[in-house]
Parts: C-alpha cells; sequence; structure tokens
C-alpha cells in the first residue's frame, strides 16, 4: 500500500492527466486509477469528492450534469485552461522528482 | 429482510444529520453509492453486503464532511487564494454599491418624474443606469462565487462608473443631483477596482500550481 501522504499529493496531477484524455465522472475517475495502479492507488470513495470541488473552485476543472445510459444522473467533469498548464507543471515537477531519485539509486549500484 | 431503498434513505439521512449538503455534494455521493451497490452486486454479492461494502468505501461522514469544509461550502464560500478573495470582497462591495443603485434608479420618484418631463433624453439614461446596475448586480454575484465571467462583468463595469464619475467631477456640474466628494469617492473606487481585479489575476496564474 502507498503512503497516504503520496496519494493526497499524487490526487490532483492523476485527475488532472485522467481528464485530459476526455470527460468523465467521480466513480470511473476512481475504478481507472486502481485498475492502472493495480489497486495499490486506494483512495477512500468520498475523498475524491472534496479534491475536485476544490480543483473546480479553482478553475482548473469545470463540470455538467448529464444522465448515463441507464439512466442515472452523473456529474461529468473535464479540464479547463487552467488545468492544462498544472498538468504541465506537475508533470514537469514530478519528472524532476523522479529523475533525481532515479539518479541517486542509480549511483548505488555503482 | 434487508431493504436497499431504505438503507439507502438512513445514509443518505445520517449524512445530511452531518452537514454534508443536498444536491451538491450528497447527490454526488449517493450516485457513487449506487453505481458502486450495482457493481458489486453484478460481481456476486447480495444486496446486504454490497450495500455495506460500499457505505464503508465511501468513507465515514465525519471524516467526510471535515475534508468538504476545507472547501468552505458550508456558510458563505470563501476562496483558498488571495487572489479569490480579494475578488470575494470586490464582489460583495459592488453588490451592495450596484444593489442600492438599483432600487434607487427603480424606486426614486425623481427618476420617474424625470421620464414624464424628458421622454427621449432621460428615458435613455434611467433605462441605461438601471441596466447597469442589474449587470453589476449579476457579475457581482458570479465575482462572489468565483466565476471568470464575473471578473469580467465587474471590470467593464468599474471602467464605465470611473469614466463616468470621473467625467462628473472635472465637469462639477452636478447634473445628477451629487456632490463632487461622492464622485471622488465612487471613481476612486472604480480605479482601486480595476486595479485589484487585475493583479488578482496575475497571482491567480502562479497559484495554479501549489
Amino acid at each position: 500500500m502507498i503512503r497516504k501522504e503520496l496519494v493526497a499529493a499524487s490526487a490532483e496531477p492523476l485527475i488532472l492527466s485522467l481528464l485530459a484524455k476526455g470527460e468523465s465522472y467521480g466513480y470511473a475517475i476512481i475504478q481507472e486509477v486502481k485498475a492502472r495502479s493495480d489497486g495499490k492507488l486506494n483512495w477512500t470513495d468520498g475523498m475524491l469528492y472534496p479534491v475536485l470541488h476544490r480543483m473546480e473552485n479553482r478553475g482548473l476543472i469545470k463540470s455538467r450534469w448529464a444522465e448515463s445510459d441507464t439512466g442515472r444522473k452523473r456529474k461529468y467533469y473535464s479540464l479547463k485552461k487552467d488545468g492544462k498548464t498544472a498538468m504541465a507543471k506537475h508533470h514537469e515537477q514530478w519528472s524532476l522528482v523522479h529523475s533525481v531519485l532515479a539518479g541517486l539509486k542509480k549511483e548505488q549500484y555503482v | 429482510m434487508f431493504d436497499l431503498e431504505k438503507s439507502t434513505a438512513d445514509w443518505r439521512r445520517q449524512m445530511l444529520a452531518a452537514g454534508i449538503k443536498t444536491p451538491v455534494p450528497l447527490e454526488e455521493l449517493e450516485n457513487h453509492l449506487r453505481e458502486d451497490i450495482e457493481r458489486q452486486m453484478k460481481a456476486g454479492l447480495d444486496e446486504q453486503d454490497a450495500f455495506r461494502s460500499s457505505v464503508q468505501k465511501i468513507g465515514q461522514r465525519d471524516i467526510l464532511k471535515m475534508e468538504f469544509a476545507k472547501n468552505g461550502n458550508s456558510l458563505f464560500w470563501f476562496g483558498e487564494t488571495k487572489a479569490t478573495k480579494t475578488n470575494q470582497i470586490l464582489g460583495v462591495l459592488w453588490f451592495t454599491q450596484c444593489t442600492w443603485f438599483l432600487i434607487r434608479y427603480a424606486t426614486s420618484p425623481v427618476a420617474a418624474a424625470i421620464i414624464l418631463c424628458f421622454p427621449h433624453y432621460w428615458q435613455f439614461l434611467t433605462v441605461f443606469f438601471t441596466l447597469l446596475s442589474l449587470t453589476g448586480v449579476i457579475g457581482s454575484r458570479l465575482l462572489i462565487r468565483s466565476a471568470k465571467s464575473g471578473t469580467s462583468i465587474i471590470r467593464i463595469i468599474a471602467v464605465l462608473e470611473f469614466l463616468l464619475c470621473a467625467f462628473e467631477y472635472i465637469t462639477g456640474d452636478g447634473s445628477f443631483g451629487s456632490s463632487n466628494y461622492w464622485y471622488g469617492i465612487l471613481s476612486g473606487f472604480s480605479f482601486t477596482t480595476i486595479w485589484l481585479l487585475r493583479s488578482s489575476k496575475q497571482k491567480e496564474s502562479k497559484l495554479a500550481v501549489e
């Protein structure tokens, strides 16, 4: 299991990157993150929504209510321009952390 | 006998009691719960077990409430960043000002008398000011809610108000029946708004990633 601090810190870049592929809704976002991490990134389901609402308040994403094929109402989220900028910055920062870490790890085996 | 609808309604009531607001976010959480129950039942769980497991996965209501409270949705939504806070304070000020003007124009006997005496010219001006105040009320509401359109609307109105008041201040003929002192304050307020709204936007883009 991944530590909760890391889970919390990675929520925003993951949501932004997922929404960059197209609009989605809470349940689907959780399922996809779970599937892509082989169940290791496990969010408490309800906790996703305050994060989504915060991101919406900050103008990173927008939402709309729509009906699914089964007739269930869903709130779909999609990326806004500021969200794309934020995502690019996240990618840049996470890549930097990753490259520093990878470089240090490599040196240990030299 | 387990009743899914009744249990879901109970869960909903508990969430409401804990202070989770309806329709948002409670509707969203309930839709999530129902979708998860459905999926778990398809995977082979019975109704009761699926319900229990989904409720557990969605999280305890007190912790959820605390997380939502961080968004400040409880009484009055107050922005997370300094920039949105500034915009909201300006929004409240403009809301007060425009509502006051709107009530004044809409109910003023002077305005009614002016329209009767000078139907063409003054009617146009009164309608113009009423519409301007109405737009201001809508714009400031949007600004309080941190909508970007609110920033644009209030900026345009502030520019118009600044130009009108500055013109009145300079010409100083008191044709609108108020003193120069008053126009000075209003043009100063408009100018500050234009200045602060612009600088907020710059800060916002820097804060997009924390």
